[in-house]
């Protein structure tokens, strides 16, 4: 602790990484956030002057994959830069203090670095029976949440979870787990959905905070634009075989040897916001879609509640029994065309007798 | 100890970064493979949606040869073959003196700790098996007795005990027990259930494992000490130094035309039951399947297995047997060597309710 | 306001003077009155060929045709279909506007689409009418000029706010493609506040199509019935623009 006083540059410096070196991460990274060469200097500055930002970084409930995801992110030089950017006060998931220790350091941050920490959240709170299923320290979550949102400078929601609400909150919730920004209303909150989010989408977004002090503009959503204004469908490199149409019908088949579009298959690439099909995944060497299997949706709102992930169109599930909107649609129409058939049969019956009847009556 | 501070501290690095950088380098591998970790997508009931073709072949062998340099410069400091030739406690000994590298820093580290007196386990341990090839299996199935020999193991005498969990009492068999949550029961104390296996708790994990396959260097640690931080540890390096090099053969042993799906892998309506090695230990999963939808589900996950509350005989599990007698000094609850113990398990507790 | 007179049962009544429409309005005494003004038929026979490109192109979207065979740079079926798709989107958007338009200049029948006179009792009674003649429960049906009462309420639905709903959520779907700067997100974008999710998006875009299919249906099967069974031009109406009375 105290550590927090110092700053980046004199950290790395004490660790023994040249100026050159810092120099050469400061350009990476504001080509990784896609700013142009003068935000390499300003990014620069900023971390030979300005002390680490202090960082909490909370679980609720969640699988630890956005954690897992972090401390894996590829470019080493990336890692360790933000690993000393930031000053990682508290994560009781890789932190060594534990138990009253631990939970110290919660209210000395909050006492000391008063609106200026950043609290960063993984996972999310349940709401019903006060909390109570997630119990963190002897305190339901959410309270621990709201607590230090109290004094926070800005919220990071990592994951889907936090974003959106992930699969604990998929139908019915029986927990009624809550995204962060439906809780926390009076704090700038910024989404980094995903499950996991990709490693260098979250290192970028926690340069960019440490280094100007502020969100990243940030999309309708709350996303930030830098990662999450392109659809997976956008920038697929299956995306000639869409326009082709050429499609995988089946696993194994001929097709997805020869890499064709996942489409039929259920891909979500068309209606899911990521940085997947460019920045791709673990060192950026692949990503689901490259893998053959479709992408199934995971930084979009409630993905685990909209049928199948290997179905193209999405299941309703409002009408009582689960149908795609194809199924339900051709229901309706043959009962209509049915009903107009009916309709015309006792039309032209009743014309018929009118006219005759008019026959009778005229003659 | 000198050094020990700056490759120890869990962060900032250098040390964590250094072994996040390997640990990144075994993700990219999985990543070609699997497209995406954690949470990967590509694995299909029957096999995987990716065909890995010769270039990826060509990048994969580069990732695990570069994984391999890893451990070998970092970690060991030594030829992975030669650290898998060591097979009894005394050439380990001999191995360490003067070697540089995290793996021979432990081993003084441990001695100067003594923990090889610390957690100490003499229980059954068992491992459901793993990687499975057209050879067998690299690791295989069985049971390390309380008489020290390996047995098979009798699958079926696996049952779970709520007495002390704040867990509903149902079935003892998970192919019919359910998980509800009690949390007024009195003589409850843990979200975990108590996992038992002939009505014997269990220690699993990579100790477990290599002990079960009868690696030479870890029964011989196990015989002498019994299991213990130091020898879990150990376990589980000497566990990766084996895998690194199976994953090297299998990458070579890719037939790259074959069928990498086998779709005939349907889920007719039944009970079915899944057991395998995950990396804390034996992960077993039971399903019912009905009118082609999952109907039941029950885990018991490695964690639960060593982390499980006294049964109904007042028995406890494997990290409650290890705990007992542990001299925790002035320090009470806080001694440093209750984490030393409860970490040599590498436990998941981020739920634990299972 | 009250004009709509049940004809007598035994006399023969002046047919065209006391054929209304819904809003009451006379036709004055001529056996053949002009309804449908150029632009009206015009944007309607767009549009109609519009919504039918889209349905079949928009049913292939969600459903696409067997895989085509040999290299992806020799083929552009997808492609041609979404294309045919967004291009009879922007077509149908333009000429509903027009049709929008129209009913501010044109004549009193070119508005009848785009309300109903929830507060007029009188409406709903012929409303009723038309119900109970449709049901066959009345044996005369009444005379009307433009829509009578259950077609505009049905057109109102049926035509007007059902496309109006799939050009607001089409352009919305086609805004992703075109990027969140393009003045398509920016006019449209509000849609993803309601479903953040843009599968949900499709989903209610589908649904709609549906909804349009079955409103086509009844449409033309009411336009042919009405054209045979109620002593009115309907079908050459549309044509011609001029609405016979045939007693
Ligand atoms: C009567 C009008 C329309 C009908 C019946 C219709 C029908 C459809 C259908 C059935 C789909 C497939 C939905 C799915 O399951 O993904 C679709 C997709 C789409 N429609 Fe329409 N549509 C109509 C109007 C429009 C308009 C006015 C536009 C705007 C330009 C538009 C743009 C789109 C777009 C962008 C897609 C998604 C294409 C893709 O994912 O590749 N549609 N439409
Ligand atoms: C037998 C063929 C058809 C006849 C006789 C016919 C007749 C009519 C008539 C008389 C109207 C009233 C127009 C108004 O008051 O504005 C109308 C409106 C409309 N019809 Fe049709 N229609 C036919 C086919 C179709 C088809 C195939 C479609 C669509 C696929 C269609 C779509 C519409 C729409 C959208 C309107 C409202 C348009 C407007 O008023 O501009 N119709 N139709
Ligand atoms: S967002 Fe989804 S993903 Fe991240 S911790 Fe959560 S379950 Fe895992
Ligand atoms: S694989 Fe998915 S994201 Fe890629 S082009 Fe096909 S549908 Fe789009």
């Amino acid at each position: 602790m105290g550590a927090a006083t110092e700053t980046f540059y004199s950290v790395i410096r004490r660790q023994g990484i040249t100026r050159r070196c810092f120099h050469k991460f400061c350009s990476l990274t504001a080509t990784s956030l896609g700013l142009g060469p003068l935000a390499a200097s300003r990014i620069a500055n900023a971390l030979e002057t300005k002390p680490r930002v202090p960082v909490i970084w909370m679980h609720g409930l969640e699988c630890t994959c956005c954690s897992e995801s972090f401390i894996r992110s590829a470019h080493p030089l990336v890692k360790d830069a933000v690993l000393s950017m930031i000053s990682l006060d508290y994560d009781d998931t890789i932190m060594a203090a534990a138990g009253h220790q631990a939970e110290a350091i919660l209210e000395e941050t909050r006492a000391k670095h008063k609106g200026q920490y950043i609290l960063a959240v993984e996972g999310n709170p349940p709401l019903n029976e006060g909390g109570m299923f997630c119990i963190d320290g002897g305190k339901p979550f959410v309270e621990k949440l709201k607590m230090m949102a109290e004094d926070a400078m800005a919220i990071i929601a990592w994951g889907a979870c936090a974003s959106w609400g992930c699969v604990q909150a998929a139908k019915p919730n029986p927990t009624q787990a809550t995204p962060i920004d439906k809780v926390i209303t009076n704090k700038p909150i910024i989404k980094v959905p995903g499950c996991p989010p990709i490693a260098e989408v979250m290192t970028g977004v926690v340069t960019f905070i440490t280094t100007f002090g502020k969100l990243p503009e940030l999309d309708r959503q709350g996303r930030p634009k830098m990662f999450y204004s392109q659809r997976i469908h956008d920038k697929c490199y299956r995306r000639p075989h869409f326009d082709a149409g050429q499609f995988v019908e089946e696993w194994d088949d001929e097709a997805a040897r020869k890499g064709y579009c996942l489409y039929k298959m259920g891909c979500k690439g068309p209606t899911t916001y990521n940085a997947c099909s460019t920045v791709r995944w673990n060192g950026g060497v692949s990503f689901p879609i490259q893998s053959g299997h479709g992408c199934i949706g995971c930084s979009e709102d409630g993905f685990w509640d909209k049928g199948s992930f290997y179905d193209r169109l999405t299941n309703i599930k409002q009408f009582g029994i689960e149908k795609n909107a194809d199924q339900i649609g051709m229901v309706a129409a043959g009962a209509v065309g049915a009903a107009v058939a009916v309709h015309a049969a006792v039309t032209a019956v009743k014309r018929l007798a009118t006219k005759r009847e008019d026959a009778d009556h005229n003659s | 100890m000198a050094g020990t501070r700056r490759r120890a501290s869990a962060l900032p690095p250098p040390a964590a970064a250094r072994c996040l950088a390997g640990a990144g380098a075994a993700a990219r591998d999985h990543g070609i493979i699997a497209g995406k970790w954690p949470h990967s997508l590509a694995f299909q009931p029957g096999g995987t949606t990716r065909a890995i073709d010769l270039g990826e072949r060509i990048r994969l062998l580069s990732i695990t040869t570069a994984f391999r340099g890893f451990l070998e410069r970092i970690v060991f400091a030594d030829s992975l073959e030669n650290v898998l030739a060591i097979a009894t406690a005394d050439e380990l000994d001999g191995w360490r003196d003067g070697r540089g590298g995290d793996f021979a820093h432990f081993l003084r580290l441990a001695d100067s700790l003594a923990l090889t007196g610390l957690g100490r386990g003499t229980g059954p341990m068992m491992s459901y098996g793993a990687y499975h090839g057209v050879d067998g299996e690299l690791f295989p199935r069985g049971l390390f007795s309380q008489r020290a020999i390996v047995e098979p193991l009798p699958l079926t005498q696996i049952t779970e005990d709520v007495s002390h969990a704040w867990m509903r009492d149902s079935f003892a068999d998970p192919a019919h027990s359910s998980t509800v949550p009690d949390p007024d029961k009195p003589a409850a104390y843990s979200w975990c259930k108590a996992p038992r296996l002939s009505g014997q708790p269990i220690e699993v994990g990579a100790i477990a494992r290599q002990t079960v396959a009868g690696q030479a260097l870890i029964t011989d640690l196990v015989a002498r000490d019994g299991t213990n931080v130091r020898s879990r540890v150990i376990a589980r390096l000497i566990e990766t130094a084996r895998i690194a090099l199976a994953m090297e053969q299998w990458t070579r042993a890719l037939r790259l035309s074959e069928p990498f799906c086998d779709k005939s892998r349907e889920l007719p309506d039944g009970s079915y039951v899944g057991l395998v090695e995950a990396a804390r230990g034996s992960l077993g999963h039971w399903m019912a399947v009905r009118d082609g939808k999952i109907e039941r589900y029950q885990i018991i996950a490695p964690t639960t297995w060593n982390f499980s509350p006294r049964d109904s005989f007042d028995v406890g599990g494997p990290l409650e047997q290890a705990l007992v007698g542990t001299d925790v000094g002035d320090a009470g609850p806080r001694a440093v060597a209750i984490q030393h113990i409860v970490r040599s398990f590498d436990p998941c507790m981020a739920c634990t309710a299972h | 306001m009250m004009d709509a007179v049940a004809p007598a049962s035994d006399a023969r009544p002046d047919l065209a003077a006391i054929a209304a429409d819904a809003s009451g309005e006379r036709a004055v005494g001529r056996p053949s009155v002009y309804v449908y003004e150029a632009p009206v038929r015009i944007c309607h026979w767009v549009n109609a060929f519009s919504i039918i490109v889209l349905m079949v192109t928009g049913y292939l979207i969600g459903t696409p045709l067997p895989t085509v065979a040999g290299e992806a740079s020799d083929n552009f079926v997808m492609g041609y279909i979404r294309f045919a798709h967004f291009a009879a989107g922007q077509v149908l958007a333009v000429f509903f506007l027009t049709r929008i338009l129209w009913a501010f200049v044109g004549n009193h029948h070119s508005r009848q689409i785009f309300y109903i006179p929830f507060h007029r009792k009188q409406f709903w009674k012929e409303v009723l009418h038309e119900i109970r003649w449709y049901a066959f429960l009345e044996r005369e049906p009444k005379m009307h000029v433009g829509h009578n009462p259950l077609a505009q309420t049905a057109m109102f639905t049926g035509f007007t706010l059902f496309v109006a709903f799939m050009i607001v959520t089409g352009f919305a779907l086609y805004s992703e493609g075109q990027g969140i700067d393009s003045w398509q997100h920016k006019l449209f974008g509000w849609v993803f506040a309601i479903w953040p999710n843009s599968q949900d998006v499709h989903t209610w875009h589908h649904l709609g199509m549906w909804a349009l299919v079955v409103f086509v249906m009844v449409h033309i099967y009411t336009a042919i019935r009405e054209d045979i069974m109620s002593r009115q031009s309907i079908i050459s109406s549309m044509i011609s623009g001029e609405r016979q009375f045939r007693d």
